[in-house]
């Protein structure tokens, strides 16, 4: 971005509301999100849902800091960690990210390309080089904005997902009970929940979000006057992203967990809504993941974009031609290269997915720390630092995550990476 | 009164690792480096002079072990960057610091953005690569 | 050219060889026409430098440049009499 540059025209209220809730929803609810959310259902039941709340909790905190740095110092915080930790040491975020970025962009490649194959009968590995192709195509040819805003409003088809877990009647007394109290059943595997815990962990607050959003504050020209839009954004945006995430796991566990099916495909994934409203539900949640997943792809190669260019200096921003910020391009047409080649090699699709959402969590911590260090600095934040109160809930999040981190190279060797 | 001990003036750590911009506001990369010049004192028996000369950004910008920096030369060259060595834009080109260290200096004339004017001499070329 | 990678963290003792501690950051100010640095901001051991980069106001001890003796690859040795 020209630095110099103000955003051309403020953005509408609504239009800002709508970054937040994007990020949101591509955060929560991506191939990666449903696919461990609905694992999560048909394996643990309600077990799991406290989960959802902790993640609530996490990304809202953790988003509203990153928009509260990005206001304070006028860069996205990526730009800032680098600052200030230097090249080496602001390697380390900016290397976990990318290969996160990445597995996650090649889960939700494979995502596009099983809907697709639902839907025609195609096999997907024929058409994971054509959404790779599409998706980069798109991304070149049209404005970022654009592509992700219709598919995060296609996406919104995935609220079927509420009346279907309604339709499907659970106990709602249990339901309530058990996002507030984990429970935990003598006859689960306590490595499998544990292993679940750090999958579903990490398909809610994938750190490119927070690249995403932050970056896409400073295009805007967010100022001091938008701290309260930035608080609102962050917790409406991650609310609706929950909502939409319990909707997922009740309706796995009401329509899966009775007949102990686990979820192999995705057609076991989009079983719940089958059962529920039949072949439109059917269809109508497929074309759903398929949105989700495109608006998830195009924030991680905004974000791979970003917090690469960002680390050297160089022009990076999604409303630039390709000739504005050549080497921003470069990156993420090299993330989806990469990303196609290795759900080429023969990957499970779905152990893939659980698999790199439990990397996903393993890797927020490097994010999350230098963040939080930020967010109290007084030379960056000035009177914006944060209060005593973030400062114990984020510690309280970053805490889980590490024990997570710690515990996710372990749990994968003795679960095998099933659960 | 310099009675703080010489505290007062400009810290390096305010410059290192910032952001440049040029003269246009474009970016410009990041201060990776910054060379002094030792010189000796200005009269018999005066300590030596330690003269902030210039600021190193860019490719490859401090010695690396002989490996890595073969592996980071190699990368650069992968992308198209065919001599890959950082920029040096001597001091008297820095007009302000504040978040962004400010140059008069035009960035491509000063080889600020030697990466990215590598990766657009081919990506330029795409159908596409200029649209509005 | 000495660089500023290199003055960074470099070891500083005064002449008795005595160890003072490693570099932290440097203070220049204007001296004519060149930026000349003032003050050395010292830190007692390589850890703090690490910690240096996460805390925004690390403690430092303060060494006018006009007590450095000497600068070479191994060190920066300061005169006598910086008490």
């Amino acid at each position: 971005m020209n630095a110099r540059t103000k955003a051309s025209g403020r953005k509408h209220p609504v239009a800002a509301l709508a970054l937040g809730v994007l990020a949101g929803i591509g955060g929560f609810l991506d191939t990666g999100g449903v696919i461990t959310a609905v694992s999560a259902g048909a394996r643990f039941q309600f077990a799991l849902l406290w989960t959802v709340v902790l993640g609530l909790v996490g990304f809202s905190v953790y988003a509203e800091m990153s928009g509260r740095v990005a206001i304070s110092s006028a860069q996205p915080t990526y730009e800032v960690i680098r600052t200030r930790l230097g090249p080496r040491l602001g390697a380390v975020p900016l290397i976990a990210n990318v290969v996160v970025h990445v597995l996650v962009l090649a889960v939700d490649l494979v995502g596009m390309a099983l809907a697709l194959q639902l839907l025609t009968g195609i096999g997907y590995r024929v058409w994971v080089p054509v959404v790779a192709v599409a998706l980069a195509l798109a991304l070149w040819f049209f404005n970022f904005s654009r592509v992700d805003t219709g598919a995060a409003l296609a996406g919104l088809t995935m609220l079927v997902m509420i009346p279907a877990s309604v339709a499907l009647s659970p106990n709602w007394g249990r339901v309530a009970a058990a996002v507030v109290h984990p429970n935990i059943s003598s006859s689960y595997s306590i490595p499998g929940y544990l292993f679940a815990t750090a999958s579903l962990l990490g398909s809610f607050m994938t750190p490119y979000q927070f690249d995403f959003y932050s970056s896409g504050a400073i295009e805007e020209g967010w100022t001091g006057k938008d701290l309260g839009r930035n608080r609102i954004v962050a917790v409406v945006g991650t609310l609706f992203g929950a909502v939409m995430t319990m909707a997922v796991m009740t309706a796995g566990a009401k329509a899966l967990y009775p007949y102990s099916q686990p979820v192999d495909s995705i057609l076991a994934a989009a079983r719940p809504a089958q059962v529920a409203f039949g072949e439109i539900g059917f269809v109508v949640f497929v074309v759903g993941v398929f949105s989700v997943s495109v608006a998830a792809s195009v924030e991680l190669c905004l974000s791979g974009g970003y917090g690469v260019a960002q680390y050297y200096g160089w022009d990076w921003g999604k409303s630039a031609p390709a000739r504005g910020a050549p080497a921003f391009n470069l990156v993420f047409l090299a993330m989806i290269a990469l990303a196609m080649i290795i759900d080429l090699t023969g990957v499970d699709p779905i152990q893939f997915t659980v698999i790199t959402m439990a990397f996903g969590s393993a890797a927020l911590p490097f994010t999350f720390g230098p963040l939080l260090l930020l967010a109290n600095d007084s030379q960056f934040m000035g009177r914006l630092r944060n209060t005593l109160a973030v400062n114990v809930v984020a510690s309280i999040v970053l805490g889980v995550l590490v024990l997570t981190t710690l515990a996710t190279i372990p749990l994968l060797v003795i679960t095998g990476g099933n659960f | 009164m310099d009675d703080d001990g010489g505290r007062r003036g400009l810290s390096m750590g305010q410059i290192i690792d910032h952001a440049i911009l040029d003269r246009d506001g474009h970016r410009a990369g990041r201060v990776d480096d910054l060379q002094f010049e030792l010189e000796p004192g200005r009269s018999e028996g005066d300590p030596p002079r330690l003269v902030l000369r210039a600021i190193v950004s860019g490719p490859v910008p401090r010695p690396m072990p002989s490996l890595l920096g073969g592996i980071a030369r190699a990368c650069y060259r992968l992308i198209g960057v065919q001599d890959p060595r950082p920029a040096v834009v001597d001091w008297s080109h820095v007009k302000a610091i504040d978040a962004f260290v400010h140059l008069d200096v035009e960035r491509v004339a000063a080889g600020l953005r030697r990466v990215d004017e590598a990766v657009l001499r081919y990506v330029g070329k795409l159908p596409g690569a200029g649209r509005e | 050219m000495l660089t500023y990678s290199r003055l960074r963290g470099l070891a500083v003792s005064s002449d008795d060889g005595q160890p003072r501690g490693r570099v932290l950051d440097l203070i220049v100010a204007p001296d004519g026409e060149d930026m000349v640095v003032r003050a050395l901001l010292v830190v007692p051991h390589r850890f703090a430098l690490l910690a240096g980069r996460f805390k925004p106001r690390p403690k430092t001890t303060t060494i006018p440049a006009s007590h450095i003796a000497a600068i070479d690859e191994n060190g920066i040795r300061l005169r006598g009499n910086d008490g």
